[in-house]
């Protein structure tokens, strides 16, 4: 609700009334009025709980400003309580006393002005059965302290806390947040590992098989073959050697005696299991829907973490305040070091000027001549066009070299050829393709970005956008490629399995398993490689050297954008590879953990904080919504996989089934007709579509509530200007019809719109909004300068009149023209020579 | 009482520092348990030269109370002891000083840190964070390092445009409030831990 020009006129119209009928007043008189008029401001009333907050505070500044300004003040306390709007004349019970005392606990005054407050009121106090530690008193510190403890215990409980409270010490809210991140998602992945092992690992292992019952086969299911799977499970065989060489090698590679252990695919079998519980135990509908779980468990744990970074962004959206809050809550003043101290001034520093930068930027470009714009955009679309240049050229690269391993490997005799050396790097010639790439190519865009003249905040998005697409990309390649080796149309009838042109994998999703298992097995000791052999050489380097070029190198930055894809790239190989070889997310949860100790490492000895001040929060959601991203792009192949590929005969816990979804439906099968039934009605197309149609109203129905609520968000921002207007402008009036003084300080704002020269002739009607009273201080009675001189005629004469139609058509009239620099009071007052009517002014608002 | 066999507990007989009268008030009056208050006092008596002839009303210099080491580093610490010494003359009481403490502590509501927020930064006590405070503010802020003068016209210029509702060319109080309640680091960084 804005204050409307009606309503404003109508308060003023009360006012003026007010002062013609009371020509003579006091000095006490004239403030109570001024007091009641600010009451009426729609503005002062209570509208809602923190309305009346705001008002009360504003009080209790008044009380505590007398009190600094009169310290040695012996003045009856309790008035002063009462002024301030705590209520004291009703202490009935300890309730009332304890409102009262966590009132003036409030109070923004000295302790010894609070504790003479207390005395009084404890004076005045009739009834005070107990003494301090009466049952309210006693249950609410018990409380207290409880809640101190559980914040505590909390914080005690709560892992990694001390580390990374060192960290922050050291580096920085903005490390923190990838610490923070990195222990989010070693929790993730542990969840992930502890649902696999339980659900899939412990009961193969553990229970005993009881063969292909109906649990596994149903009954009348298509799609289902034992047969087969006799024939083929036999022929899947692994050659284990027993060179210690080659072991080491078969652990990096997932390959040989490695092949057949709980790790992969392959090993599970779909037989059904006698569990100690239900008797039976179908493992390939557990290793189905287990996956599923954590496929949706993941999703709904990054919403969560999204939804709550994306609350707190939300207001920064709606109103500007990066700046105070940079000024106003710069300072952290718990900080307590002095080396640690230097380094906020300096981050301080950095975050304001980049700030500043960055906002120069931005109007130097709305400024540019369309000369120099030209030539930008062409260097941002060629930049750009090499930038996909180079994308594409990388996935090229990976495929061909996928190919010509695959055709390297499908050789028979590769083994006996070649060396063993050349064979394990040829194997992993795609993964180690793929991270050279991942190392050396978002250098380059680093490079290239700096022509394009961004706004540091969007280089540094860019540049991101960019190296999350040649992460996701190479794996995309990668995933294309082994599709197209394990789609391979060439194959056998009995087995399924690929002859001639095609590469005969008697386990095809061991393979996928292995190639994701290389991938972050490589990933991980790159990780280790680069901590231990390039941050902390540089480290030793810097402190240990003195000459000048060695000073130069300097330490490393703790790159956290780079840092956070690097550990988002490790989580999407979690999400892909897990449903091809189970375990992997056991190898993420150790490569998470280890990776937070080697962080710490570098974080809080090999490197310097980052020199961009990097926005924690604003970042954190980025980051989020590429992990989002690659999630769905993990869930791409793998829901493919389960609906699509028929799985291989000889392995794994589907070798019974056409399709791994058959296993639900023999499960369904089993269950009783009107089970079934219902089941049918659930998932029938009619359904899925009743479904669709639902969510969409609920989305829609949503969206135009946001929308609605946006809208009330600049609705109740402008009425908040308005209120803080409304009240200088009335304020000013009351001042000059009462004479008061106002503040020290003036200044001229927002000028009424003038009809006449500004140094013309002494003007008919001015009009004071120019005035601006700082404090809206206006319960000092001792401030009040005498008021003879007001002019007692008041434009206004339609006194007897006080229905508010009439004064709204009395306020229309032309205002009779008044001497205002008749009025007493301040020479400094620089009033404008503006001539306005009432009505324009009331319009200016 | 009651009060003093618990006190007792918690201080091994360390409440004969305080009238029960004096514990009352305090436990009422700020955000500390027991226990605190006379961690508060430790405090306070450690950083006098001569910690055993502190009493309840000494009062310690300015110098003396910068040896706290949060105070030590804090660009703002001539401006804390000023706001929290009740004399005016930079010094502190006991008191003083655990009402410095209750104001800076976890508890403490949101209201009263925005206050004193306010007045530590209220460099020229003129109740309005004018331009020459937030020039002051911000100096102090980035410590060695000082901004250009055109950076920092436009720094003053970015928050007042920010904050300054009505015109007025610097934030009241009011303003002040508004912005930090919305402010959700304000809150976690006005603090000094026990």
């Amino acid at each position: 609700m804005v204050l409307t020009n009606s309503q404003m006129e109508y308060i003023l119209h009360l006012f003026l009334e007010e002062v013609n009928t009371h020509p003579n007043r006091r000095k006490g008189a004239a403030t109570s009025k001024v007091n009641a008029f600010i009451a009426l401001l729609p503005s002062k009333q209570p509208i809602d709980r923190q309305m009346s907050r705001r008002s009360t505070t504003a009080k209790k500044r008044a009380i505590a400003r007398n009190n600094k300004i009169h310290p040695s003040k012996k003045d009856p306390e309790m008035e002063e309580l009462e002024e301030q709007g705590i209520d004291v004349s009703n202490l009935e019970d300890e309730e009332d006393v304890h409102r009262v005392m966590n009132a003036i606990k409030q109070l923004p005054c000295p302790l010894a002005a609070k504790r003479r407050f207390r005395a009084k009121l404890l004076q005045k106090e009739i009834k005070q059965s107990s003494g301090c530690c009466g049952g309210s008193n006693t249950n609410r510190q018990n409380w207290r302290k409880f809640k101190i403890w559980k914040k505590e215990m909390s914080y005690k409980l709560e892992p990694w806390g001390s580390w990374l409270k060192n960290v922050e010490g050291h580096q920085g809210t903005g490390v923190v947040s990838y610490f923070v991140f990195l222990r989010w998602l070693f929790f993730l992945n542990l969840v992930i590992f502890i649902l696999m092992l339980l659900f899939v690992t412990i009961p193969y292992v553990a229970f005993s098989n009881n063969g292909y019952t109906y649990v596994v086969t149903g009954s009348g299911v298509s799609g289902m073959s034992v047969a087969s799977e006799q024939t083929c499970s036999p022929l899947y065989q692994v050659n284990v050697s027993s060179d210690a060489k080659t072991l080491i090698q078969d652990f990096l590679q997932g390959s040989g005696w490695m092949e057949k252990t709980a790790m992969f695919y392959g090993f599970y079998d779909s037989q059904d299991l006698n569990s100690f519980v239900a008797g039976h135990y179908s493992l390939p509908l557990a290793y189905l829907l287990t996956s599923l779980v954590i496929l949706l468990f993941s999703l709904i744990t990054m919403a969560r973490y999204t939804m709550q970074s994306f609350r707190e962004n939300l207001e920064d959206q709606n109103e500007k305040h990066q700046y105070c809050n940079r000024v106003f809550g710069g300072w952290d003043f718990a900080l307590s070091e002095e080396g640690t101290a230097v380094l906020k001034h300096r981050s301080l520093y950095k975050d304001l000027a980049g700030e500043l930068a960055e906002q120069r930027h931005h109007e130097a470009r709305k400024n540019m001549s369309s000369n120099d714009k030209c030539r930008l955009y062409t260097i941002r679309f060629f930049i750009n066009f090499m930038v996909i240049c180079i994308l594409g050229g990388s996935g090229y690269l990976i495929y061909w070299v996928t190919d010509w391993v695959t055709s390297f490997l499908a050789d028979p005799n590769y083994k006996t050829n070649n060396d063993a050396i050349v064979v394990l790097l040829v194997e992993f010639l795609p993964s180690l393709t793929i991270t050279a790439l991942n190392g050396i190519v978002p250098l380059i865009f680093g490079i290239v970005v700096k022509a394009e003249n961004y706004t540091p905040e969007f280089t540094i998005k860019i540049t991101l956008i960019r190296t999350v697409f040649l992460r996701l990309a190479s794996l995309a390649v990668l995933i294309a490629t082994i599709y197209r080796i394990v789609s391979c149309t060439d194959k056998e009838t009995t087995c399924n399995v690929g002859q001639n042109a095609c590469d005969s994998l008697r386990c095809w999703e061991t393979y996928v398993g292995q190639n994701f298992f290389k991938l972050i097995v490589l990933d991980f000791l790159v990780k280790v490689g680069v901590t231990l052999g390039y941050e902390l050489p540089r480290k030793i380097l810097t402190t240990k050297c003195d000459a000048a070029i060695c000073k130069k190198i300097g330490l490393a930055e703790f790159d956290i954008p780079k840092n956070v894809l690097d550990i988002v790239y490790t989580q999407t190989l979690c999400w892909l590879g897990f449903f091809y070889a189970p375990l992997i997310p056991a190898l993420a949860t150790i490569s998470m953990f280890v990776l937070f100790y080697l962080k710490y490492l570098s974080a809080m000895y090999n490197t310097n904080p980052p020199e961009i001040p990097y926005k924690a929060s604003k970042s954190n959601n980025f980051f989020m919504i590429v992990l989002m991203i690659a999630f769905f792009l993990c869930c791409l192949p793998v829901g493919y996989t389960m609906v699509k590929l028929t799985p291989s005969y000889g392995c794994g816990p589907f070798r019974i089934y056409s399709y791994m979804t058959v296993c639900v439906d023999a499960t369904i099968s089993n269950f009783p007709s009107w089970l079934q039934t219902i089941i049918g009605i659930f998932t029938s197309g009619s359904f899925i579509i009743i479904l669709l149609v639902l969510l969409s109203l609920i989305i829609y129905y949503t969206s135009s509530k946001s929308g609605a609520r946006a809208k009330m968000i600049v609705m109740l921002k402008e009425q908040m200007i308005m209120e803080g207007k409304d009240k200088q402008f009335l304020l000013n009036r009351i001042y000059e019809l009462t004479g008061e003084k106002p503040g020290a300080k003036k200044k001229d704002n927002k000028r009424p719109p003038s009809n006449g020269p500004r140094n013309g002739p002494p003007p008919s009607a001015v009009k004071t909004v120019n005035e601006v009273h700082q404090n809206g201080n206006v319960s000092k009675d001792n401030d009040l300068t005498p008021v003879d001189d007001v002019p007692e005629v008041v434009p206004y004469n339609d006194p007897d009149d006080s229905t508010r139609k009439t004064a709204e058509t009395a306020f229309k009239r032309e205002v009779t023209p008044v001497d205002w620099d008749q009025v007493p009071g301040d020479e400094n007052t620089n009033r404008t020579t503006s001539t306005v009517t009432a009505t324009n002014v009331a319009f200016d608002f | 009482e009651f009060c003093d066999v618990i006190s007792k507990d918690n201080m091994g007989g360390g409440s004969s520092i305080f009238t029960k009268q004096e514990l009352d008030d305090y436990q009422e009056l700020t955000y500390f348990t027991k226990k605190e208050i006379h961690h508060v006092y430790k405090r306070f008596k450690s950083l006098a030269p001569n910690p055993e002839a502190v009493t309840k009303a000494t009062k310690l210099s300015r110098d003396e109370l910068y040896a706290l080491p949060e105070i030590k580093v804090n660009p703002f610490k001539d401006r804390i002891v000023r706001v929290f010494s009740s004399s005016g003359d930079d010094s502190m009481t006991f008191e003083d000083f655990l009402d410095m403490m209750s104001v800076f502590c976890d508890h403490a509501p949101l209201a009263i840190k925005i206050e004193y927020a306010f007045r530590i930064y209220d460099f020229d006590e003129d109740d309005s964070l004018g331009r020459e405070d937030l020039r002051k503010l911000i100096d102090r802020l980035t410590g060695e390092m000082k901004l250009g003068e055109s950076d920092m016209e436009q720094l003053i210029q970015a928050v007042i445009e920010e904050s300054d509702l009505d015109n007025d060319d610097g934030l009241s109080f009011a303003e002040f409030e508004h912005k930090m309640t919305k402010n959700p680091e304000f809150v976690t960084s006005f603090r000094i831990r026990m």
